[in-house]
């Protein structure tokens, strides 16, 4: 489904990705760990062009999308759902949601049944249907996490790129994150997940990569990466 | 040292160039570049748009025009006259107009500009009304004429040429304290409070003040160019100084270049030597030769350098080259003249959003990487020593450090804190959990002045600090972090650090400016104790690097160092394990711990259940605005009201 070959990139003169090659099957859930500035971050900037690779392929059901704009990109079917919230903060949550599906309300993608989507989301986060009309830059921190995860949702993806959905949720949060994720996972929604909860990560994920400066360092099905030893000292916390 | 040439060329202008009418030009570009100077400390800097700097060079003008026709005050006391007079109308337009910012100051200043203009045209008593002021230049010995040089001693009026000495002299000047205030505490304030407002203030470092000081110190530059355009042109009249000066103002600064001095001076000679290009078609065919063949050169080497280069540059490209062939077949000028100025600059601003000496900094960086790096390299080395100053708390033993009492915030018809109370001992670390949605960021945000509460008090060391501005409340010991990390994107590491330094200085605008070694002293002391706390924090080696470069986890130690720059009594960290790995969280909570060993309270938000667990001496839980449980972590963890509302089952131990 998705492809990533020898993926160079970064921004301006400081170069992040030094050749970096990964592959999601469709329908797979797969994890990308590693330390910060490992340049997980920088990687899903890539693929959802929101930042030009200098060199590399990215193919998205077998077409090339480098050189393609983010939002063309997003009409071929990749979501992003982006580090740090970016919201439409002057924008009540229920239009943040209607944003998500622009693509199909223009008839760029196939359109389905964007109410029936929208009622989906308010069943998988309760909090935003208490919400829905509230102002998005008014939402808490984590609100607004969960509003970025069902927002990017809302483009019923092929590909959904996950950015830290956990980060500044509450534990109860955490654990509801996660089982949206698994959720999504059992509709057969294919994702790449970046994710400082690297142990609930690859619990959840079927394959894993670990990066290290920009490059591979292992990769594996998630059930083995998450025994072997030197992954576990460097990223699950084990020593504790 | 760095001046010199630049000394040299100005010495020798005069010389080279013979015609009265070039050398006149000459002046006038470098009376526009003391403007220029000053608005980009404005414009570039703070990030304001003023439309008001015609006006206030009109009043330098004005200043002078008046002492030598009133009172027959000559050329040499009217240039501080034009400086104080000027700096006191920006004073008096900033105070009130940079209440507000964005278009709405640029529609402040235009309605300045208006009411300035109608002021000089209608007082006729004082100014002349739209008559006018004539003025002569003042008697000086006759530098040029005589055989034997400087020791001819007939008294004869300046003519260009001397005059051109006192003019360089004072472009001199002006560029030596603009470099001077944008290297100091100043200028880094200007770009931290354009970078991230609300972190400045919570820095301490006042968006208003800042904003004021800037101005009116641009408004001085554009006094002292006013007195000198007065003796330059020798008769000043109301028109001179109309909204299309200051546009073009703004266009010379965004043509040039912000954030430089060169751009600045090479937007002067833009404004002024391209109205007179567009009169010579020769000249003008000249011109645009040139650009296309410079364009030319850096559309091959960019096509070398990768078809998504190739992709950017060719319509700039094809647009020189055709901008030379429509001047070929051009044969009067005259005609098109508005035209191919309108085409020109908007040209620039959609191809060259940095200016023309951005683009040329970028084209070198890339043949000579490190040629103009944005920032001086800060190399002090850290002193494990100077990272603690904090003064002890005044509290008596067994007293809070921080009392809230019956706190409400109320947005709406949300209450998102409801009548909550919260003490804080000294030296202790408390945290402060609850769901998402549950005040714990409002409540941050009304301790450190971000929001006034809508009822109750807070007491820190015993005062009340309900309702007082963000940077007095940073200036009484009270330091943040923020949940969305805020730093100043554009500063690197070290200069960050150093605005939370910024209450360590005492040296004002006029000792940065002649530079007196009190001020050198001061900065170097700042140096260093950056360079200690960056050292602490464990970013010593990225002391250079710009802050918005680094990966997310840096940044948050990053953003503890300045809000430990402070010399805080109460640190408030929003959330600082929010997105780091599990390494990176150790080495967190023993930072934190050491900031609590030297004496410094911590008050925590935080979802990290183990980290809460593992620091925190006393804990409180809010929920919907209210706090529902607080006491030691052991037992809130147990209590079922917050197992309910916030941890949920047994995945809270997920990292």
């Amino acid at each position: 489904m998705l492809q990533v070959e020898n993926l160079v990139a970064g921004y301006g003169k400081v170069q992040v990705l030094h050749g970096l090659s990964l592959t999601v099957e469709r329908g797979q859930l797969v994890t990308l760990i590693g330390s910060n500035g490992a340049g997980k971050t920088t990687t899903l900037r890539a693929l959802s062009g929101m930042i030009q690779p200098e060199s590399g392929r990215i193919l998205l059901d077998g077409q090339n999308i480098v050189g393609l704009t983010s939002s063309s990109i997003a009409r071929r079917g990749l979501a992003h759902s982006p580090e740090g919230r970016r919201v439409f903060a002057t924008m009540p949550v229920a239009d943040n949601l209607t944003m998500g599906a622009f693509p199909r309300l223009t008839g760029a993608r196939p359109r389905g049944d964007v109410a029936a989507d929208m009622d989906r989301m308010y069943v998988l986060f309760p909090r935003l249907a208490e919400r829905r009309a509230q102002l998005a830059g008014t939402l808490s921190g984590g609100e607004q996490q969960m509003l970025a995860m069902a927002r990017a949702l809302m483009l019923n993806p092929d590909v959904l790129l996950l950015d830290e959905p956990s980060m500044g949720l509450a534990p109860r949060l955490v654990a509801e994150v996660f089982a949206t994720i698994a959720r999504l996972k059992s509709e057969k929604v294919t994702m790449l997940l970046v994710e400082q909860f690297a142990a609930a990560a690859l619990d959840v994920a079927d394959f894993g990569y670990v990066m290290e400066n920009g490059r591979l360092t292992a990769s594996g099905p998630a059930e083995q990466l998450k025994h072997d030893p030197a992954v576990r000292a460097a990223y699950l916390g084990a020593a504790h | 040292m760095k001046y010199l040439p630049l000394l040299g060329l100005l010495l020798i202008f005069p010389f080279a160039v013979t015609n009265p009418y070039y050398l006149h030009l000459g002046i006038v570009i470098l009376i526009y570049s003391i403007v220029l100077l000053g608005l980009d400390v404005v414009f570039g800097y703070t990030g304001e748009v003023s439309l008001g700097h015609a006006a206030l060079l009109g009043i330098g003008a004005y200043t002078a025009g008046i002492l030598s026709f009133k009172l027959g005050i000559g050329l040499l006391p009217s240039l501080p006259a034009g400086i104080i007079v000027a700096a006191l109308f920006g004073l008096l337009l900033a105070l009130p107009a940079l209440q507000v910012t964005g278009p709405y100051l640029a529609m402040v200043t235009l309605a300045f500009g208006t009411i300035i203009y109608t002021l000089i045209n209608e007082m006729d008593f004082l100014t002349n009304g739209p008559l006018g002021i004539s003025l002569v230049k003042p008697m000086f010995f006759d530098l040029r004429d005589s055989g034997i040089g400087f020791f001819d001693m007939s008294a004869a009026r300046l003519r260009e040429f001397e005059f051109f000495f006192i003019v360089a002299a004072c472009f001199l000047i002006s560029l030596v304290v603009v470099n001077r205030l944008i290297a100091s505490r100043y200028g880094r304030a200007f770009e931290a409070l354009r970078d991230a407002p609300i972190a400045s203030d919570c820095m301490g470092v006042s968006v208003y003040k800042h904003k004021v000081i800037a101005f009116a110190f641009s408004a001085g530059l554009a006094g002292l160019a006013g007195a000198l355009y007065a003796y330059s042109e020798q008769y000043i009249a109301p028109n001179s100084f109309g909204i299309p000066l200051a546009i073009q103002f703004l266009l010379g600064v965004a043509l040039g270049g912000r954030k430089s001095r060169v751009g600045p001076v090479l937007g002067a000679a833009i404004i002024v030597v391209l109205p007179n290009l567009l009169a010579d078609i020769e000249l003008f065919r000249v011109i645009a030769g040139v650009i296309a063949a410079v364009a030319l050169v850096a559309g091959v080497v960019a096509a070398r350098r990768g078809a998504e280069e190739r992709r950017a540059i060719i319509v700039p490209v094809a647009l020189c080259v055709a901008f030379f062939v429509f001047s070929l077949l051009l044969d009067r000028i005259t005609d098109f003249k508005l035209s191919v100025f309108g085409a020109m600059i908007l040209f620039v601003v959609y191809y060259l959003p940095d200016g023309i000496w951005g683009f040329v900094r970028t084209a070198l960086s890339t043949v000579r990487p490190g040629l103009f790096s944005a920032h001086a390299v800060i190399d002090a080395a850290g002193d494990a020593s100077q990272v603690w100053s904090a003064a002890a708390p005044k509290v008596a033993a067994g007293t809070a450090l921080l009392q809230v009492e019956q706190v409400v915030m109320q947005f709406g018809g949300l209450k998102a804190l409801d009548r909550v109370d919260l003490r804080v001992m000294p030296s202790t670390i408390h945290g402060l959990i609850g769901p998402n949605g549950s005040g714990k960021s409002t409540m941050m945000n009304v301790l450190t002045g971000i929001y006034v509460p809508t009822a109750g008090d807070i007491k820190f060391e015993g005062t009340s600090i309900a309702g007082r501005k963000s940077p007095d409340i940073a200036a009484a010991g009270i330091a943040r972090t923020f949940q969305n990390v805020q730093l100043f994107g554009a500063l690197t590491c070290i200069e960050n650090i150093m605005v939370g330094l910024h209450h360590t200085y005492s040296a004002g605008l006029a000792e940065v400016a002649v530079a007196t070694p009190g001020a050198r002293r001061e900065d170097r002391a700042a140096q260093v104790r950056a360079a200690s706390i960056l050292q602490f924090v464990g970013l010593g080696a990225l002391a250079n690097e710009e802050a918005r470069n680094l990966p997310y986890g840096k940044q948050r130690l990053l953003e503890i160092g300045r809000a430990l720059a402070l010399d805080p009594k109460l640190l408030l960290l929003d959330e600082p394990a929010a997105g780091l790995t599990a390494p990176d969280i150790r080495e967190l909570v023993s930072i934190i711990r050491k900031i609590r060993d030297h004496g410094i309270t911590l008050l925590l938000i935080e979802h990290h259940m183990d980290v809460v667990m593992s620091l925190c001496d006393t804990v409180t839980v809010l929920d919907f605005g209210q706090k529902i449980a607080e006491g030691p972590p052991a037992s809130v963890q147990a209590d079922p009201k917050v197992i309910a509302a916030y941890l949920g089952g047994t995945v809270a131990e997920a990292a």
